[in-house]
């Protein structure tokens, strides 16, 4: 994810779209991602409701030359449960999972505590995402 | 569309995806989330700073609008 740009990210979620019978708001989010582009909004949070589950990105935080710096990626499902969720928050910087693999970007697997050390490319991300969503 | 009319749209959305975020802490109110934030919290952090982040760019949106 590091060194990523937004339009590279929602590349990434049109293969979500595939994997899911629901299309993404591409006006509202190109719309979104103009503002960020123009300097009006320095922040992205898109939230999608599907069938089985709820799909979002946020990210909090961009460089000067807008590439990702801070973000969350995942799924919530109808019982309110994370199924899966990327991010590089820094609050499990400590844990040694964590530390093993290229920290500071690591996966939520179901709850906070499942956290593993992720390498951090959209691509493995996208991976991940599949995975999941083909067992749902 | 004007950069005033994408704001509006982002804000509207904004808006009504708050009740997911809340939802995902299992509240259904912003009221209820603030009485419950102790125990949100130890729940799940995510769960508490996802509300948090969201409120924050809500607020965002509504001063670039002058609300």
């Amino acid at each position: 994810m590091e060194n990523s740009k937004i339009d590279e990210l929602m590349l990434s979620c049109m293969e979500i779209e595939k994997l899911a019978d629901v299309s993404l708001d591409y006006d509202f989010i190109m719309d979104t991602i103009s503002l960020i582009d123009d300097d009006i909004l320095d922040e992205f949070r898109y939230t999608k409701e599907f069938k089985l589950f709820n799909f979002y990105v946020n990210i909090q935080k961009f460089s000067k030359t807008k590439h990702i710096e801070k973000y969350a990626i995942g799924l919530v499902n109808n019982n309110q449960e994370n199924i899966i969720r990327y991010d590089n928050v820094p609050h499990h910087n400590e844990n040694k999972k964590v530390q093993e693999k290229n920290p500071p970007h690591h996966k939520h697997i179901g709850i906070d505590e499942n956290v593993v050390g992720f390498s951090g490319s959209i691509e493995e991300m996208q991976l991940g995402l599949d995975e999941i969503l083909k067992k749902l | 569309m004007s950069q005033i009319d994408k704001l509006t749209n982002l804000l509207i959305r904004a808006k009504k995806d708050l009740n997911k975020w809340l939802s995902f802490a299992n509240v259904t109110s912003v009221d209820e989330f603030y009485k419950k934030q102790d125990i949100i919290k130890k729940q799940s952090y995510h769960k508490y700073t996802d509300v948090i982040e969201h409120l924050n760019f809500i607020k965002k949106i509504e001063l670039k609008l002058g609300k």
